[in-house]
């Protein structure tokens, strides 16, 4: 495979002995953008998080290879400095961390400030981390993008912050770290119009010849904005179906009873899905 | 030159120290009969032990009261000890220089005296107790042991009887000091007894910032502290209490603190616990007036065998005010706290609004923590919570860190640091905050992060 291609191959995995991952093939190149959609209980999530390396995840079969190196084997953020990200669905609040002190030293050790500045002495007394001036300046930038407010710099991370500020400083934190692969999961979950148009439109701008994108998501709604050249179908822990930008459509169409049909698959629709069916369908 | 018989090295529970001691003191003739009422008292209260309801946590069997000696001549002591590299040593402790205020080390601690006093306004005493006995004798008598009395307790009794070294002050009516008045102990020998003693009472109106500070020159010296603080605030007085304990971990430490709040006075009391052997801390507030309003904080920062005991009082005698308490411990290793608050509230106490959180968060299966919140409500119309949590290090937090790049190590660092922080927010000094901040970081054993 080329350079710099994210390859999930016949990835299984476990969650408290019950398999959840059952086989999942997938490539991504750089430049790309890939939809995976799929019912609730399907295990998208469950495949964002193998990816990503959370130890709840016992990985029984497969690999994931980044330029060609299994990243099975990394720790969450040794796999975060080779360049892969996920937006969380639900990203963790703690208190009493200042989103510039935790920002600060994720960009440092993603881009291993310290390694790089060790060689020339002396500079790598402030702990590696990148100096506070430089920081600032390129924080204050990115958050003036993102349309969030200075004063978030000082507040504890995500400790109190709305569903669409979580959002967005998840996407703040992407655009700070610019990795090679970004995954998106359930990003439109919980966003009224304008904060998923805001939250869109930063991932449009990260987008370019050198990030690969995999937008995790339930509804066809985030589609609108952010335009997949590759849609894939989610069922019972791997990939049914895939196609271009026009399988959402199919899918916004015909719901997941259809594909869920053609294959033959027993999956018991959670009923909020027969819901979002409805609702997709009419 | 005569050198003075020694009277270290005897037993503090005899007669004859104590009258010994005594009559080395230059002091007037009330005090002489307070430390005699107190000496009496001394004798007659019991060692606390286990089956006390107060104690039953924390054990003090092997406190041998004699092994530590009392404050003596130093005249002796200075020729044997090279007074320069202890000057340079103290002042490298206490960081003085770099610290922003007027400094007072203890008049038993070495060296002594005061570095700024000259820049304090007309009517404000900043000076050791045993200074201010002629110079200002009513104040004393007025509120000298009047927070705590000498029969309290055993250690309270105790230190009455031997009380040395201590600090007194007093900001006149509608005077605001803004430069922070620090007052250092340091126990310099093995064995040391510390019995320094804090008096502060602000006038109408008045303002003012105390930090109290604690240490020891070795690590392995043993030392005893058995102390007392007292505090009165006038009508519309505001004071920043900070108090911060870090003797070395072979120092036992008794002491009883209490603050009396008149109307609209405000008191931000923060207790930093990061040194002692087996400690026990007596804080208690009493909201004797309408409108005043007290915040208590606590930084506690605790390992190897450490037992931190923390007791304290949020007494409402008046209605209409306000007292919350976070206090926040972190242990380590085999280390133990206790916390035991109580929230007191008068019949009389109507519109009472208080608060107690007492947060643990333990990095090793080996500690513990024991938290034991109370609230004892007699007003029907008040709002009055409390709560305490004990966890160790959320392993979803330190994914989500480490997902971002941050190794464990440092993952698991940024929560601890954390953890703290939601204490230090709550402060309203910056200097003081990024002081606390110092100390506690070194503590954890964490280099000072520039942000």
């Amino acid at each position: 495979m080329s350079k710099g291609t994210l390859e999930i191959i016949n990835l299984h995995a476990n969650v408290e002995g019950k398999p959840i991952l059952k086989g999942v093939n997938l490539v991504i190149k750089p430049g790309e953008i890939h939809a995976l959609m799929g019912p609730n209980g399907s295990g998208k999530s469950t495949l964002a998080y193998t990816i990503i390396g959370h130890p709840r995840y016992e990985i029984t079969q497969g690999e994931v290879l980044l330029d060609g190196k299994n990243i099975l084997e990394l720790k969450p953020n040794e796999r975060a400095v080779h360049g892969l990200f996920l937006a969380y669905q639900y990203p963790v609040a703690i208190p009493g961390i200042s989103v510039a002190n935790f920002l600060r030293s994720s960009v440092s050790a993603v881009r291993q400030y310290g390694k790089k500045t060790e060689d020339n002495s002396g500079a790598a007394e402030e702990n590696h981390l990148i100096p506070m001036r430089d920081f600032r300046k390129e924080l204050d930038e990115q958050m003036k993008m993102m349309g969030v407010e200075k004063s978030f710099a000082r507040r504890s991370l995500n400790d109190g912050f709305s569903g669409g500020e979580k959002k967005r400083m998840e996407i703040l934190q992407m655009s700070l770290l610019k990795p090679k692969y970004a995954i998106l999961d359930e990003t439109d979950s919980g966003l009224d119009i304008d904060a998923l148009r805001t939250v869109s439109e930063g991932v449009n701008r990260l987008s370019g010849p050198d990030l690969g994108v995999l937008v995790i998501t339930h509804y066809q709604r985030i589609l609108n904005y952010i335009k997949p050249q590759f849609v894939h179908i989610f069922m019972d822990g791997r990939i049914v179906e895939s196609g271009g930008a026009d399988l959402a459509l199919v899918l916004e169409d015909k719901g997941y009873e259809f594909i869920r049909q053609k294959y033959g698959l027993e999956i018991n629709l959670a009923a909020e899905d027969k819901i979002a069916l409805k609702e997709v369908v009419s | 030159m005569t050198v003075m018989p020694s009277i270290n090295s005897m037993n503090m529970m005899k007669e004859d120290t104590f009258h010994k001691f005594q009559s080395q003191q230059n002091e007037p003739v009330w005090m002489q009969a307070h430390r005699q009422t107190a000496w009496e008292a001394a004798n007659e209260l019991p060692l606390p032990n286990l089956k006390d309801e107060s104690w039953r946590r924390t054990d003090i069997r092997s406190l041998k009261l004699e092994e530590f000696q009392i404050p003596g001549n130093y005249e002796g002591f200075s020729k044997l000890v090279d007074f320069r590299k202890l000057e340079k040593e103290a002042k490298e402790r206490f960081e003085l220089g770099r610290s922003h205020g007027i400094f007072l080390m203890s008049r038993d601690s070495l060296p002594h005296g005061c570095v700024g006093c000259e820049k304090l306004p007309e009517g404000v005493v900043f000076d050791y107790l045993e200074n201010v006995y002629s110079r200002r004798s009513e104040l004393l008598q007025k509120y000298y042991s009047k927070a705590v009395p000498s029969n309290d307790s055993k250690f309270a009794a105790i230190h009455y009887a031997y009380q040395s070294g201590g600090v007194v002050v007093y900001i006149p009516d509608n005077t605001q000091v803004e430069i922070p008045l620090n007052f250092y102990t340091l126990i310099t020998q093995s064995g040391q007894a510390d019995f320094t003693h804090v008096l502060i009472i602000l006038g109408r109106m008045s303002e003012a910032s105390f930090i109290r500070r604690t240490g020891s020159l070795e690590p392995e010296t043993p030392g005893l502290h058995c102390g007392v603080v007292e505090i009165f605030l006038q009508e519309g007085a505001k004071l920043r209490y900070v108090d911060i304990q870090d003797w070395n971990q072979k120092t036992w430490h008794f002491s009883t603190q209490r603050a009396y709040l008149s109307k609209d006075s405000q008191l931000e009391w923060i207790a930093v616990g990061a040194g002692g052997k087996i400690a026990k801390t007596n804080s208690n507030t009493h909201l004797k007036e309408e409108g005043s309003r007290v915040d208590m904080l606590g930084l506690i920062c605790v390992n190897g065998e450490q037992h931190l005991d923390y007791h304290t009082l949020q007494d409402h005698d008046a209605p209409n005010a306000a007292s919350d308490l976070l206090y926040n411990c972190v242990l380590d290793d085999k280390a133990r706290t206790v916390f035991r608050g109580m929230i007191r509230v008068h019949p009389n106490a109507q519109k009472t609004d208080a608060y107690q959180k007492n947060n643990n968060l333990s990095l090793n299966s080996d500690a513990r923590a024991d938290s034991i919140p109370g609230l004892e409500i007699e007003a029907n119309d008040v709002r009055c919570t409390h709560g305490s949590t004990t966890s160790e290090i959320n392993a979803e937090e330190v994914f989500y860190l480490m997902s971002r790049g941050i190794s464990r190590e440092n993952a698991e660092n940024l929560i601890v640091e954390g953890f703290f922080e939601t204490v230090l927010q709550r402060i309203s000094s910056e200097p003081i905050k990024d002081t606390l901040r110092t100390l506690i970081l070194r503590k954890l054993g964490l280099e000072e992060k520039p942000l």
